[in-house]
């Protein structure tokens, strides 16, 4: 049994009368400390997946199982609950608290759930020991998006994922931000999952699952990925 | 260009649509905003409308005419004729007393007009409104005012009304009437009638009764209506520059006029007067006679008793005497007493020695005696010896010749027997020989020959014996011979010896015997001496008790006779004062009637020169009490309305920015695809114009429609006055639409006019977020590290949204702010009467003399049991003026005795609640009249006498006061500088009888010639506290719409916090918060920000109450200046519990974020 699976999971929006299958009956597994790309066009479907699988949302009809939980039959509180503990989120425009530095960003997460990693020693992790009492606007966007990742891992979750981690960020810094998730996963084991329309990225992946109109086209497994610094686009 | 107008007007739309909640907050503050603006100040005019109209209905008379000596036809036909005059109507009215509810009461009897009531003719005036019932028919029917007592009607259709009509008065055909209905009369607008000169001085209720009933030939009342005067609104100038020049001609005309009415009414009138002279004259001249004739029994009496009393005197002196020698004769016997008491005792013992004495004598005696009978004794002892010895000597001699007879006898005897014995022998020796010597008869020869020797023998012996016999014999008679001749001389001696004693012994006995007679004589003589001296002291003591009994009985008749002397003395008196009494009554009837010969001659004088009075409608109390409250309203509308607006306006303002600020990358969006300033403006402009008209007029509508009636509503408490009509007061309401959109749109104006001038590009890039910021607390290392995380963030969120802070402290501490004022009028206002009646004012009843107080009044004022203090003071209205110039109208009251005052009138300063002075050269003002005048202690002011004459004097202190200004001087002190002496004919007195008796109170009072009025405090209070009630229910409106505003501002402050935020709660769920948590971290912040506003609302409160009371507040009032403590706690509860609904109602908002949408954007 996968460390997550995806079976046959369907959503839908009623936009009026029409109903738009945002997700078309998605199915894939994941192994436990993979480092996944799921890469499709734009409106393919993969942040409905992303959402899905990250608890932010709520799936019309399949299954959702992540470590033996299932996800898609949980209420709204047992969500939270899962965000709370299990999941590690990355946005494409940071989302951090602009009131807060990056140490109380960290801080706010790990707070919460009930094995947090100690936020200084995460943050030393991402490389911004010096950085750590800045806020937000006083960093760069590369600089930001470590702390989100940071923020994301403080709460020692089972799966990070991520959505466009690089959108916002310019080559260099992307590329070292992709090094640091690959690192991550790399070192200390954890499943990541990389949301992205960028087929570059497919390529320092442990498993690549394509998208395309709210269905899965293929999985790839494969079995050299390339250190990030390695690839282009 | 119209698809164009038609994207704009869905852009609109949309913009509405997608923002609901803050559409509905801003229409909702729009329409408050403008809606109690206009509502509140509409009330007055539309309150004066409905009034005005309702006299114009009802035909209310603009002037009335009042003579002392009532009018004429001709009278009429004059007034008729006056310029300006449109009709008259010649009418009656009549004050009566009447038994109504339990109480003698005072009521006015109108005639109702000549056409009837239902008739609309201009002369038809002072119409009632028929309520229930019909219309009387005959003059033996009326119809009441509807009053109700306690709530309850106590008179129904029906029942019948009695009256008497006062001062010898008969204008009324029937003094009992049948009620037929319930009437309101715009004459009587305000449940309090007016006042009256009968009964208690106030009217109590008035009848309509048909014109029929009044047989007077004179008409009593001219109802005056001037031309054009309905057209104008009753209380406006308009109305009265059209009605005072009419009053002015016709009061010139009642000087015209008066003289040829005097011609016919005083020639009678003086006749009575001559004739009432001439009785009193006679009656003085008899009363006075009767008068002597008492005084000289009076004072026969009392020489009497004078001379009585010497008597009396006398009798005491002789009792008095006879004591003091009663006292010596006791003394004496005292004396005496004890003396005899000594000596008793020393002769007893006397006499007890005397007896002992004697007593020993006899005992001596007795035992001489004793020896002298053992002497005796003894010598009869030793001759008794010798007589027995003789005896027995004797009886021995007499035993020996016995014996010697006997041995004779027996020697004869054998002599004889020796014959016999020898013939026996013989014979026997015959026998013997015979041989028979053994027979019998030999045996008996034998035996008497034995016998015979025997006998012999024996005879032998006694011999021998009596031999010896004889021989003792012998010797005893010697030996006794010889003893007897030795005894004979010792007894002889003995006897010798006895004699001489005996001798001793019986003269000693008669010593004896002597001296006891002796001690006898004595003793008896002795006792008889005692018994003597004792029966002289009882006598003495008798005479002693009798004497004193005498005494006693005679100080005892002499007290009857001076209690008898007392009671005669008492009756005396009391005649004496019962002649006094008597003599004062009839001086005093006397001067009553005297009084009334020059009442009747005043009167006489009057009506030579009777007098019109010309009263307008400001001289009717309904008209002139609704006046001033419509007024008050009018205040209250003043500036109350206009925080509102202002507060409700500036919410909508900080909305209507954010807007804006919201919606720049759409602004953006537009000005990039090529779209004018202008129409991106007009977009925004369109927004606010349709929220600003829409909320403005559905508010002003309401607000007119509601806020009016709901005032009105409650001042028709103390009025009979019909429902009001609403109407939008186009006025206030185009004010307050146009202030409404004005205000919005300008706002949105100057935001979109800040965004539009950015550039396109600038606009399209993301606003760069707001960088956090460190801020001051954080420096504070120590309560910093102390703070927990959410509190931090919430600290560093509070200051880094300085605008939205200060928006919503600011909306908050409005809100609170008005609260505050709402309930700050109230009490204010509530204050006002309690303050200056309970607790300024501790007297409870006022009374205007005549002039000066008669000594019948003054006994009625001193009676401690209806009144337990009272003063005389002057009260005078007068303007005074300060230093500089200013003036003012106050009342000048000066005590008859300084000391009295503060009795009085608490004087004391408002704030320290510490009592001012008052007493010599003393010159305290009311607060109010020191704050208008600048007056400070040692001010000067100056004040005018009688006569008009300015005084200065110096403000020695400023006194707590609420109604009405007074400035209280020291008699003396007023005395020295104007050199006059005050008319001091008011008089305050502290009632402590039972209510029942304040009617009997009055009654009696009034009676008094020299008493003018008489009221109890309560009896204006009353009036007070209607007017109060009135405006608490104002008040209640202004809270409750405050309390409106400030729940649709907090609900407008919530919703734009949560929607400018939504982006960072979304992050927060995404992280996994939850819903609560969500919540928490937002209204944490709203709360601190609640209470920050609260506490600056409370503090901006205090001088919004204090800027709208002093608008609000009237001339003669000083409001209380005062917030209750507990006002502070509502307007706290109320604000945080709108806060705390707000919170709940807006709860669900946080399930609705959408994490993934906001996700997307940036912020």
């Amino acid at each position: 049994m996968a460390f997550v699976e995806f079976r046959n999971v369907r959503k839908e929006y009623h936009m009026g009368n029409s109903v738009i299958a945002a997700a078309d009956g998605v199915t894939f597994d994941i192994e436990q400390g993979e480092f996944v790309v799921i890469v499709g066009p734009s409106g393919a479907g993969k942040t409905t997946v992303l959402n899905m699988l990250g608890g932010m949302d709520s799936c019309t009809s399949g299954k959702i199982l992540v470590d033996k939980r299932d996800v898609s039959a949980c209420n709204d509180r047992e969500l939270t609950e899962y965000r709370r503990c299990d999941i590690g989120f990355v946005f494409q425009f940071y989302n951090l608290i602009q009131n807060l530095t990056a140490l109380e960003n960290v801080e706010l997460a790990s707070q919460i759930c009930p094995e947090p990693l100690n936020p200084c020693t995460v943050l030393r992790q991402v490389g911004l020991q010096q950085r750590m009492n800045n806020f937000p606007a006083q960093l760069s966007g590369g600089e930001q998006q470590r702390v989100a990742i940071a923020r994301a891992l403080a709460k020692n979750p089972k799966l990070l994922l991520c959505d466009e981690p690089t959108g916002a960020l310019d080559y260099l810094t992307g590329k070292q931000v992709l090094e640091l998730l690959q690192q991550t996963c790399r070192k200390f084991g954890r499943t990541v999952v990389v949301i992205t329309h960028n087929q570059a990225f497919s390529a320092m992946a442990d498993r690549v699952i394509r998208i395309h109109s709210g269905k899965v086209q293929e999985v790839l497994l494969n079995p050299n990925p390339v250190p990030a610094e390695r690839i282009e686009w | 260009m119209s698809g164009n107008v038609k994207a704009y007007g869905k852009a609109i739309l949309r913009a509405v649509s997608r923002s609901k909640p803050r559409f509905i907050a801003i229409f909702a503050i729009m329409a408050l905003g403008s809606g109690f603006y206009a509502g509140i100040s509409a009330a007055a005019p539309n309150m004066r409308q409905t009034v005005d109209s309702y006299m114009d209905r009802q035909n209310f008379m603009d002037i009335g005419l009042i003579s002392t000596l009532g009018f004429t036809k001709q009278d009429v036909q004059a007034v008729q004729q006056t310029a300006g005059v449109e009709a008259v109507m010649p009418t009656w009215q009549e004050d009566v007393m009447s038994h109504i509810d339990g109480m003698d009461t005072a009521i006015r009897i109108h005639a109702l007009p000549q056409n009837g009531a239902e008739d609309t003719g201009s002369g038809s005036m002072n119409r009632p409104v028929l309520v229930s019932g019909s219309w009387p028919k005959t003059a033996q029917e009326c119809v009441v005012d509807k009053k109700k007592t306690l709530g309850k009607q106590t008179m129904h259709i029906g029942d019948k009304v009695t009256v008497q009509e006062q001062n010898g008065l008969k204008l009324l055909k029937s003094t009992e009437f049948r009620i037929t209905g319930f009437v309101q009369s715009p004459m009587y607008l305000s449940f309090t009638l007016g006042n009256t000169n009968i009964g208690n001085g106030q009217l109590s209720r008035y009848l309509y009764v048909l014109p029929q009933t009044f047989s007077a030939a004179d008409y009593t009342l001219l109802a005056v209506k001037v031309n054009n005067a309905a057209s104008c609104n009753s209380f406006t100038a308009a109305y009265h520059n059209t009605v005072n020049p009419v009053c002015d001609s016709l009061s010139s005309l009642g000087k015209q006029r008066a003289p040829l009415r005097e011609k016919e009414v005083t020639a009678s009138a003086r006749q009575q007067l001559v004739n009432g002279q001439k009785s009193y004259e006679t009656q003085k001249a008899d009363a006075q006679k009767k008068l002597a004739a008492a005084n000289q029994q009076l004072n026969d009496a009392s020489v009497q008793i004078r001379q009585n009393t010497t008597k009396l005197a006398d009798a005491q002196n002789r009792i008095t005497t006879g004591k003091d020698k009663l006292k010596e004769a006791r003394a004496s016997y005292e004396s005496n007493a004890a003396q005899y008491a000594q000596q008793k005792p020393q002769a007893e013992r006397q006499l007890a020695d005397a007896s002992r004495k004697l007593q020993e004598g006899k005992a001596s005696i007795a035992q001489a005696q004793q020896k002298y009978d053992a002497g005796k004794a003894q010598l009869a002892a030793q001759e008794k010896k010798l007589a027995d010895a003789k005896a027995m000597l004797d009886g021995q001699g007499q035993k020996l010749s016995d014996a010697k007879m006997q041995i004779d006898d027996s020697r004869q005897k054998l002599e004889d027997a020796s014959g016999e014995v020898e013939q026996a022998r013989q014979a026997l020796a015959l026998l013997e020989n015979s041989g028979q010597g053994a027979s019998q008869e030999a045996s008996t020869l034998r035996q008497t020959i034995t016998d015979y020797e025997q006998k012999s023998a024996q005879l032998k012996d006694v011999q021998t014996q009596y031999a010896a016999g004889q021989q003792a014999f012998a010797q005893a008679q010697q030996e006794y011979d010889r003893q007897s001749a030795a005894a004979q001389p010792k007894l002889e001696q003995a006897q010798q010896q006895l004699d001489d004693a005996a001798n001793h012994l019986e003269k000693s006995q008669q010593q004896l015997d002597d001296g006891e007679a002796q001690y006898r004589t004595q003793r008896n003589a002795v006792r008889k001496q005692f018994a003597d001296a004792e029966n002289r002291l009882q006598q003495a003591k008798t005479r002693i008790d009798q004497k004193a009994q005498e005494l006693e009985q005679a100080q005892k008749q002499l007290e009857q006779g001076q209690t008898q002397l007392a009671a005669a003395q008492n009756l005396l008196n009391e005649n004496r004062l019962k002649y006094a009494q008597s003599e004062k009554d009839t001086q005093e009837k006397l001067a009553a009637a005297q009084k009334k010969l020059s009442a009747g001659k005043a009167q006489l004088n009057v009506l030579s020169k009777p007098t019109w009075y010309v009263l307008n409608r400001d001289q009717n109390v309904g008209y002139s009490s609704f006046t001033s409250d419509a007024d008050r309203m009018q205040s209250i509308a003043r500036l109350f309305p206009v925080f509102f607006f202002l507060v409700a306006a500036l919410v909508v303002l900080t909305t209507m920015t954010r807007m804006v600020d919201e919606e720049r990358t759409e602004i953006g969006s537009y000005k990039a695809m090529g779209f004018s300033r202008r129409a991106i403006a007009n977009r925004y402009l369109l927004y606010a114009l349709l929220v600003s008209v829409s909320g403005s007029i559905a508010g002003v509508i309401i607000g007119c429609l509601t806020l009016p009636t709901v005032c009105w509503n409650a001042y028709r408490l103390m009025y009979n006055a019909p429902p009001l009509t609403p109407q939008i007061n186009l006025f206030y309401s185009v004010i307050s639409c146009c202030a409404s959109v004005l205000v919005t749109v300008l706002a949105t104006f100057a935001s979109c006019w800040a965004v539009l001038r950015e550039k396109p590009a600038s606009l399209l890039q993301p606003k760069a977020p707001k960088p956090g910021k460190r801020i001051l607390l954080e420096h504070i290392t120590p309560i910093w590290r102390h703070m927990n995380f959410s509190a931090k963030v919430t600290a560093r969120n509070l200051f880094r949204y300085k605008k939205r802070l200060f928006m919503t402290v600011v909306g908050i501490a409005g809100c609170t702010a008005l609260i505050l004022t709402g309930f700050g009028l109230k009490d204010s206002i509530s204050h006002v009467v309690s303050n200056q009646y309970d607790d300024i004012c501790q007297y409870n009843m006022v009374t205007n003399l005549q002039k000066t107080l008669s000594n019948s009044t003054r006994t009625i004022l001193n009676d401690r049991s209806a009144i337990s203090q009272w003063m005389q003071y002057s009260c005078r209205s007068v303007d005074v003026e300060n230093a500089k110039g200013s003036s003012m109208s106050v009342n000048l009251l000066v005590p008859k005795d300084a000391g009295t005052l503060p009795q009085f009138i608490r004087l004391r300063d408002r704030r320290t609640k510490k009592p001012v002075y008052f007493g010599r050269d003393s010159v305290v003002v009311t607060e109010k009249l020191a704050n208008r005048l600048r007056l400070k202690p040692g001010s000067k002011l100056i004040l005018p006498d009688s006569s008009g004459k300015k005084h200065t004097f110096t403000v020695t202190g400023i006194t707590e006061n609420y109604i009405y200004h007074y400035v209280y001087v020291d008699p003396a002190l007023y005395q020295q500088i104007t050199k006059e002496t005050p008319n001091y004919s008011g008089i305050w007195g502290n009632y402590t009888g039972s209510e029942a008796g304040q009617a009997t109170l009055n009654h009696r009072l009034m009676q008094q010639g020299d008493v003018m009025t008489m009221v109890f405090v309560h009896d204006y209070t009353k009036n007070f506290d209607n007017m109060i009630q009135a405006l608490n229910a104002v008040v209640a409106v202004l809270i409750f719409c405050a309390g409106m505003l400030s729940f649709v501002v907090l609900y407008n402050l919530t919703n734009i916090n949560i929607t400018e935020r939504s982006r960072e709660m979304a992050t927060l769920r995404v992280l996994g918060f939850h819903q609560r948590e969500t919540a928490e971290y937002i209204y944490r912040e709203t709360s601190i920000l609640t209470f920050i506003g609260c506490a600056l609302g409370l503090v901006l409160g205090i001088f919004m109450h204090r800027a709208v009371i002093t608008t609000i507040e009237v001339d003669v009032c000083m409001f209380g200046r005062e917030i209750n403590s507990l006002s502070y706690l509502w307007s706290i509860l109320l604000t945080l519990g709108f806060t705390a609904v707000v919170d709940l109602i807006m709860f669900p908002k946080f399930r609705k974020i959408n994490m993934v949408e906001s996700l997307k954007s940036v912020d």
